[in-house]
């Protein structure tokens, strides 16, 4: 008889590697709780994404990190980074004042009104920037971080798929 | 290290890695030791709230 399965939606494997003092943490937390290595590296998994991806030890401010990390940027990226942003914020604001039941729609990507229909357009036209702007000339990892999540939520409240 | 996940799981890191031009394995590595943090702020929490009960 199969033994039952640990997650019944489906389950997949993904393979990391990490230092050995990391994994040495990680069999000793296990050993501790009486858990396999794999449940307690996806339990912290869990944990790292709830925590939003900043660090507990140091939270930064997001519009302060933002603003390092343009400094950071070449004169015409942060130009184009700029203008994505401005986009963005454009985009939030229409979808603030999306009433509930077409956010409702919106979220299962079935959007009826015609403010929500050339909002998703727009959302559509966001990611496609995204890739093929921002994303191949930006290699700043904390600007793309903070940009992206911004865009994956918009994504995600309009059904855009990812 | 091999890590069993659900699938949505997966797919939301993915995404997630995608965002940040990482591979799947650099993230994970990531959100575990973010994981690791707050499990120690977490205990250390403990241990004071312990102190001021004693």
């Amino acid at each position: 008889m199969p033994r039952p399965r640990k997650f019944t939606d489906g389950g997949s494997v993904i393979s990391t590697y990490v230092p050995h003092e990391l994994f040495e943490k990680v069999k000793a937390l296990a050993d501790l709780k009486g858990k396999s290595i794999s449940e307690i590296a996806c339990e912290l998994i869990r944990r790292g994404l709830e925590a939003g991806g900043t660090s507990t030890a140091d939270p930064p401010d997001p519009p302060d990190a933002l603003h390092r990390a343009l400094k950071s940027l070449e004169p015409l990226d942060r130009e184009r980074v700029l203008l994505f942003m401005k986009r963005l914020e454009e985009a939030e604001e229409s979808l603030a004042k999306l009433s509930p039941d077409e956010l409702k729609l919106a979220r299962a990507g079935r959007v009826s009104s015609g403010e929500a229909v050339s909002l998703r357009k727009t959302v559509i036209d966001l990611r496609h920037t995204y890739e093929k702007a921002i994303k191949r000339n930006v290699k700043n990892p904390d600007v793309l971080d903070i940009i992206g999540e911004r865009l994956l939520e918009l994504m995600k409240e309009l059904g855009v798929p990812v | 290290m091999t890590v069993y996940v659900p699938v949505e799981l997966k797919e939301e890191l993915a995404t997630r890695a995608a965002i940040r031009q990482m591979s799947l394995s650099e993230y994970a590595l990531n959100l575990m030791l973010k994981g690791l943090d707050v499990e120690k702020a977490e205990e250390a929490g403990q241990s004071a709230k312990a102190k001021e009960v004693h």
